[in-house]
């Protein structure tokens, strides 16, 4: 990285021009000899890569805080709020006619839910789960198995959360500090062998209620 | 001083002289000993460069969490109504940053227990004509909208309730529903993609009181079993008076043989009507011995406001087991 950038005084003289295309150079101005030396363009891009990391983080850092002001806001003004964050299921675009195509609730495509509240309530989350997607015109099966679901306290532990039937109700506690909760879920779409290329989409549902009101 | 005929640059010391028309600009930097020197044209490459690094870069961060950013808060969870303030509001947030479309619907229902002691939320698709249903008296608005990311809605009920009505508590169940307004899948012609959008529906409790209300729960049985390596005590509760029974149940394992080796678990219930609950305790945590068993059921929780919950008479059982 550059230790110092210092002001270089320069003058016009009646010599060759810097030209488009010439390559950025570097000379030791202690060494009598010095050679003309190509500027090392990993430096440059180095510098830059930085320097964009370093702009790329402050950006995503001033929208997380803002994200942070409105959650600390709706906490200032109203008791015991009940929130919810979720992400789609999503299998992707490379399914093909005849062949099933399963998410496992640990893979990236598991539709996440992330669920807050007063902390230690017990609470009751219920999924409706469609049996068929559509585009509209066409439509394609999909099914849930008795281990497609999970929950954990900690978003982080999707891999080792322990695992719910989501076709039956789950009541459990949130988390006794901040309370929250995190489900995910899994499934698998049957295409037929002559299912047409289309976009099929669906609803899940998600009900959630504090079992002490 | 060394000089360079090609690039007519003159160093001497700690300066460097660069030979050049005063129309092209430079950037001239130390870097390890050597002075260095950027033309413009560079810059602008390394400018464009840097611009295309920071996009992607960004965009990766913000794509992995802009999924994440679809929440919405519904606050408070209950609403409790009666004859001297009949309306009633809740506040919908949408901090996420996509907008959401939100409805408000009024279904009927309350907490139930299946034969395990294990708890869900019921809602009736046909309300029974004898229940206590305040579902028809409610006026809500608005019930529904669009909420931009980052704002917030009130949402106002209003009861009408008929002046025949019996006093009594009359019950319903707000239910938002909140749907993140999906982007756009692109496919080509000869794909098949899918995906499950999502909904959530935050159910709450909207109660009206008219007129006096009384509530008493009842503790008709308590039953202690060991299974699946855990000590289960369920207890078999039902509501008597007009209203429903909003209070905490405790259940604690005394030991008989050390006073100080005692596990206490506590969860607030709700019973509208009949409910059974079963309190878990792992059986690698007790050591073998006699033990009592308590369970009691008192009206000591925090509601959202003082009025919410209806005082009542703690019930108390017990029962001695070995382990």
């Amino acid at each position: 990285m550059i230790d110092v950038l210092k002001i270089i005084e320069f003058k016009a003289r009646e010599a060759a021009p810097i030209r488009r295309g010439d390559t950025p150079f570097c000379v030791d101005p202690n060494q009598k000899n010095s050679q003309i030396q190509k500027l090392p363009m990993q430096f440059i891009k180095k510098t830059t890569l930085y320097a964009a990391l370093l702009l790329a983080f402050i950006g995503f850092g001033l929208s997380q805080q803002a994200h942070a002001q409105l959650t600390v806001q709706a906490t200032g003004t109203v008791l015991q709020p009940l929130q919810m964050t979720g992400t789609d299921l999503n299998f992707g675009n490379n399914i093909f006619p005849g062949l099933d195509k399963g998410v496992d609730r640990t893979e990236s495509g598991a539709a996440q839910f992330d669920i807050s509240g007063e902390a230690g309530k017990e609470v009751t989350a219920t999924l409706t789960l469609p049996s068929e997607m559509s585009d509209g015109s066409n439509s394609m099966s999909i099914t849930f198995g008795p281990t497609d679901g999970g929950h954990a306290m900690a978003s982080t532990d999707q891999a080792s959360a322990t695992s719910f039937d989501p076709n039956s109700p789950l009541t459990t506690t949130l988390d006794a500090t901040d309370g929250s909760l995190h489900l995910w879920l899994g499934g698998t779409v049957s295409p037929s062998y002559n299912q047409p290329a289309g976009t099929y989409q669906g609803d899940i549902t998600l009900d959630i209620a504090y079992t002490g009101n | 001083m060394i000089s360079d005929p090609r690039r007519s640059i003159f160093t001497g010391g700690d300066r460097l002289f660069i030979d050049h028309p005063p129309t092209v600009n430079t950037l001239c930097f130390f870097y390890q000993g050597r002075a260095c020197v950027l033309s413009i044209h560079h810059l602008k490459s390394l400018f464009v460069y840097m611009k295309k690094l920071f996009t992607i870069l960004f965009s990766l961060m913000l794509g992995m969490v802009a999924d994440t950013l679809a929440q919405v808060h519904v606050a408070p969870p209950a609403v409790y109504l009666d004859e001297s303030r009949t309306s009633g509001r809740i506040e919908v947030l949408n901090s996420g940053h996509r907008p959401a479309e939100i409805t408000i619907d009024l279904g009927y229902g309350y907490p139930e227990s299946d034969s395990s002691g294990n708890i869900r939320m019921k809602l009736f698709e046909t309300i029974p004509e004898d229940a206590p249903s305040a579902t028809d008296w409610i006026q809500i608005y608005p019930y529904q909208f669009e909420l931009q990311a980052g704002m917030r809605q009130t949402v106002r009920f209003a009861v009408f309730a008929p002046d025949s009505i019996a006093p009594g508590e009359y019950w319903s169940r707000p239910i938002v529903s909140a749907r993140m307004i999906p982007e756009r899948l692109t496919s080509t012609d000869d794909e098949v993609q899918a995906r499950l959008n999502i909904v959530q529906r935050s159910i709450l409790a909207l109660n009206y009181r008219q007129g006096p209300v009384h509530t008493q729960p009842v503790m008709d049985s308590l039953q202690v079993r060991k299974k699946s390596g855990q000590l289960e005590v369920q207890t078999f509760l039902r509501r008597k008076g007009n209203a429903a029974c909003l209070g905490n149940l405790k259940v604690s394992v005394v030991s008989l043989r050390d006073r100080e080796n005692t596990r206490i678990k506590s969860r607030e219930i709700a019973v509208y009507r009949r409910l059974s609950r079963t309190i878990r305790f792992p059986l690698q945590e007790l050591t073998p011995g006699p033990y009592r068993v308590e369970v009691e059921v008192n009206g000591r929780r925090e509601g959202p406001h003082p009025d919410a919950i209806i005082p009542f008479k703690p019930v108390r059982r017990s029962t001695v087991i070995s382990l």
